[in-house]
């Protein structure tokens, strides 16, 4: 499995990052159940990050299911028989934003401008609990 | 590794004394056993005269020569050589840049100064046996039988003055913590003096005392830490010997101290 | 909750009549890489001596591997533990690099042939050359070797990639990376604030003689947010009111607030002023430093 050099200025933190790639490499297939991922160390050396930050997220990724760390052997991507319900969710979820994704960009807006739809209509999402009722965004 | 390190430090400027210093002796130990005459010093020279306790009407010759020797030759070579050895060590370190590497180690500041000054004060030590030896060779060649034993005693004595002045170099660069500034203090004080020493002695009957006065101290300093009493007297100066020595480990003490509560 | 490998109480030291440090609070936990950020002259370099007994502190205590820095001989068995890497990064020019490892090698007796062997030809150092015939990157990774190979349990690097080309600049921070993940503490002293961004998991400021930001990189990519609202309008008066607001900043019809904390909730209550717009933006390590570090 080929690991991409994280963007530590991006928004988003480079353990979220890893998650996000890991967890697409096993939705897409690219990692199957059963296959072993690369030592924690080796990870750490080649993308050149804090190898507590790849500790994390092997960590966070066991938690959440998608693979197991085998004492003594490594971490192993779970054989997803009994997928549980988050990451159901979240490959149900995916081909909205997938398709979301693709319209916006055909509207003309970049990645940034996307993100930044995404985070506003979070917030406002939200708003119903302030006094005041605000209108929506155009 | 200390030992190691201060010896590659040095050894090229102990070699470059000791090259020509050995080139010279060759030459004139080779002008030697073709023709003697001109190499022997005139009789009257510097503490010239004295007798030495060996075989009879040769005493004179052989004083002289030895005088030529201790008298001048080897302390100012000696003192020659303390010069250009000392400048190095934490003082130097400090402003090459590799100072924080040292005191970066797990070695003591005490441990790297005092290897560095025992390394210098034996290679004071080893100039003044070898080139004694050479001297005294060159002695034998030219017809004054040398009393090696007692020459190399001598020498022995003669590095330890060296030591003292050495010591006192090394506690000035670690007060300034810089060589540049007691090396020219030092000389400058020390030319500075005689001259005006010399000049007051030429002008006023205060400055005529005073003169007096300034020329016997500084005789009195020379003759002190040059002591060539072991070789005309013929027994060993224990109080002087002891003095020179207690100096040495004072002064070396008191640098160490020094180097001790600086910031670096 | 890891032991303090570096730890600091009210630490202070004044040159002549210029206080560098005011009463330091240091504490770097063990096994991270610990990121230490200042202003040129604000006293990195001072702290660091101060730690490794080059200097000797005016007040307070400190404690490196558990042991306190101010007596001489506990100082010494600091730095058997410990690699330090300066900012002159200044070795002895006289010695070619060959002997300059035998000669650091032998104070270590945790000293890891591996590891000098790995990084002898990683590095690509010619044994036979004397040092002051080598170039400034060449210099700088010997210095990092001879700290590295040692076997140390801290490492306390000042300025480590400075004057570096981008491929030594990665083989170093690889060099970092290694040995954090062999349990190596690394406190590092860097302007390069990208690279801190990268492999450090946490971060300390010094600013003003005094720590004034000491947390977790992820911690301070969660909290600190920018909330850009946009009106139709003028933008309205808003001021640093909420607990968290940090900065806030008018341009025409938009406002921008810098918070270091509870973005969400802020936003929320920024809704009050009716933005025809709310983004919430990240904010990059540089933003967070010169927020920190702001002449009075």
């Amino acid at each position: 499995m080929l690991l991409l050099k994280p963007n530590p200025a991006s928004g988003v933190p480079i353990y979220v990052q890893l998650m996000e790639q890991i967890r697409h490499a096993v939705e897409t297939g690219a990692m199957r159940p059963g296959d072993q991922l690369p030592g924690m160390r080796k990870v750490a050396e080649d993308l050149v990050v804090n190898p507590n930050t790849v500790a994390k997220v092997y960590r966070e990724l066991e938690h959440e299911g998608l693979i197991e760390l085998r004492q003594g052997m490594g971490a192993f991507v779970r054989a997803q028989a009994g997928e549980d319900q988050g990451a159901q969710r979240f490959r149900l979820g995916q081909p909205i934003v997938k398709t979301a994704v693709a319209k916006l960009r055909a509207l003309g807006l970049d990645e940034d401008e996307i993100r930044r739809l995404t985070e506003a209509e979070l917030v406002h999402a939200r708003a119903p609990r302030a006094a005041a009722p605000t209108p929506k965004p155009r | 590794m200390l030992w190691y390190k201060n010896w590659l430090e040095t050894r090229g400027r102990l070699l470059a004394i000791w090259l020509p210093v050995f080139l010279g002796f060759a030459l004139a130990i080779a002008l030697a056993i073709r023709s003697a005459a001109w190499l022997v010093p005139a009789p009257g020279a510097p503490h010239g005269g004295a007798l030495v306790a060996g075989p009879g009407d040769r005493a004179a010759e052989l004083a002289n020569w030895w005088a030529f020797w201790f008298g001048g030759t080897l302390p100012f070579l000696l003192a020659a050589l303390g010069l250009i050895l000392a400048p190095g060590g934490l003082v130097s370190e400090s402003a090459l840049g590799s100072v924080s590497f040292s005191l970066s180690l797990p070695a003591s500041r005490r441990r790297q100064f005092s290897v560095r000054a025992a390394l210098l004060l034996l290679e004071l030590l080893a100039t003044a046996l070898w080139t004694t030896l050479l001297a005294a060779g060159l002695g034998e060649l030219l017809g004054h039988p040398a009393p090696w034993s007692v020459a190399l005693v001598q020498a022995l004595l003669t590095a330890l003055g060296v030591a003292v002045l050495l010591s006192l170099g090394f506690l000035l660069a670690a007060l300034f913590n810089d060589w540049a500034k007691p090396l020219a203090l030092g000389l400058g004080l020390f030319l500075g003096g005689s001259l005006l020493v010399n000049l007051m002695a030429s002008f006023t009957e205060v400055g005529q005392r005073l003169g007096r006065f300034g020329i016997a101290a500084l005789r009195a300093t020379y003759e002190f830490l040059f002591n060539d009493s072991f070789f005309i007297a013929g027994h060993f100066p224990w109080r002087h010997a002891l003095a020179c020595v207690a100096l040495t480990l004072i002064l070396l003490e008191l640098a160490i101290r020094v180097t001790e509560r600086r910031d670096y | 909750m890891p032991d303090a490998v570096i730890e600091t109480i009210d630490l202070r030291k004044r040159f002549g009549r210029v206080e560098a440090l005011r009463g330091l609070n240091l504490n770097v936990p063990a096994g991270s890489i610990c990121g230490f950020l200042g202003r040129n002259g604000s006293g990195k370099s001072t702290t660091m001596k101060l730690l490794l007994g080059m200097v000797r502190p005016d007040g307070g205590e400190g404690r490196v591997l558990g042991w306190p820095i101010d007596d001489p001989r506990a100082s010494v068995e600091i730095r058997r533990r410990t690699g330090f890497v300066s900012e002159e990064k200044g070795l002895y020019s006289y010695l070619t690099v060959e002997q300059m490892i035998q000669f650091t090698r032998p104070f270590f007796p945790a000293w890891n042939r591996a590891l000098e062997d790995r990084y002898r030809r990683l590095f690509e150092l010619p044994a036979e050359r004397k040092i002051k015939a080598l170039s400034k990157g060449m210099r700088a990774k010997l210095a990092l070797l001879l700290a590295l190979a040692r076997g140390a349990e801290l490492l306390i690097l000042d300025e480590p990639t400075d004057g570096l080309d981008p491929a030594a600049n990665e083989e170093v921070l690889q060099a970092l990376v290694a040995a954090a993940a062999e349990g190596v503490t690394v406190f590092v002293a860097s302007h390069r604030l990208a690279e801190i961004e990268q492999i450090a998991d946490c971060v300390r400021i010094l600013h003003d003689g005094r720590i004034v930001l000491a947390a977790t990189l992820d911690e301070l990519k969660e909290n600190y947010r920018r909330i850009q609202l946009v009106f139709a309008g003028a933008a309205p008066a808003v001021t640093v009111t909420l607990a968290g607001m940090v900065e806030v900043r008018h341009e025409g019809r938009a406002v921008s607030v810098l918070v270091s904390a509870r973005a969400e909730a802020i936003a929320d209550e920024l809704q009050r002023f009716q933005p025809i717009s709310t983004e919430l933006l990240p904010v990059g390590l540089k933003e967070i430093f010169l927020e920190n570090v702001k002449r009075p």
